[in-house]
């Protein structure tokens, strides 16, 4: 992805850190220099500063609580750019276990626990987090789930950060395509 | 995490189950084939000559416009790319 945005992005200076399992980190930091990226520990001590967007694409539903990484990141980034989740028209979120069947993934037999999140759930989620920007579908992702596609889906949101809501490091201390556009909100803070 | 086109998926009874029954994603099998895929993908900063973008990337492209925009005259962005799937944040 920083490939593809600094490609067709000139006129802006990425700074990008990846944030991944304690494993893929150790194992892809010898890329640094080449990729002009940046690989640290899933762990909140390595956010020592406020990002303008957090991504987080395809991670959410693998996450025992969805719902804790991202009020972390509403208090650590202006923005959240959330991409290629499966979403459900039901009331709950529904486990499984993922399994690929060709790739790389299959080669080695990978697995993995993996909610369908419920769409009323992560949407009172949201609420919690900051404000939609825009949403949309992405048509060229779409999984099968009993039977089912599941068009895979983003969402663009606004932070509390530097919004006049809350005081990020306040809280931390204390508790420390063919994209189609499907609906859109505001994008102003409050 | 890049997936592959083709998944299979089991509903469980409970997340617990779920985790009981697979491997999980920090598998020493599955870090050393990405690790390995990595390595074929080098150099990692190489432009592709492929012309035709991927849907995701035209909506990442799509989202980062509206930030730049959206954040005035910043010349910079600051990029948490959260990949990782670990418990770690629980």
């Amino acid at each position: 992805m920083a490939v593809t945005a600094r490609q067709f992005m000139p006129f802006l200076q990425f700074r990008w850190t990846i944030f991944e399992s304690s494993a893929i980190a150790n194992s892809y930091r010898r890329f640094e220099p080449e990729a002009a990226l940046f690989w640290k520990e899933n762990n909140e001590q390595y956010f020592d500063q406020v990002f303008d967007v957090a991504i987080i694409s395809c991670t959410l539903h693998y996450l025992t609580e969805p719902q804790t990484l991202l009020n972390f990141l509403s208090t650590k980034s202006r923005y959240l750019l959330i991409m290629r989740l499966p979403l459900v028209d039901d009331p709950e979120d529904i486990p499984t276990i993922q399994r690929p069947s060709d790739g790389i993934y299959a080669t080695v037999n990978a697995q993995w626990p993996a909610w369908f999140l419920s769409r009323s759930r992560f949407d009172d989620c949201l609420k919690e987090v900051g404000d939609v920007i825009f949403r949309w579908t992405t048509p060229t992702e779409i999984w099968q789930f009993e039977g089912e596609p599941i068009m895979l889906e983003g969402v663009l949101l606004k932070t509390k950060v530097d919004s006049g809501w809350v005081n990020s490091r306040d809280i931390i201390e204390i508790g420390s395509s063919d994209s189609r556009m499907v609906s859109s909100e505001h994008s102003t803070s409050r | 995490m890049a997936m592959s086109r083709s998944e299979t998926f089991f509903r469980k009874a409970n997340w617990e189950q779920a985790q009981n029954e697979s491997q999980g994603y920090e598998a020493t099998e599955l870090v050393a084939a990405l690790t390995a895929r990595a390595e074929l993908e080098r150099p990692w900063a190489q432009v592709k000559d492929n012309p035709y973008l991927q849907g995701r990337e035209i909506e990442l492209l799509n989202a980062l416009q509206t930030i730049a925009l959206l954040s005035g005259n910043s010349q910079t962005l600051d990029v948490a790319d959260v990949g990782g799937v670990t418990d770690i944040w629980q």
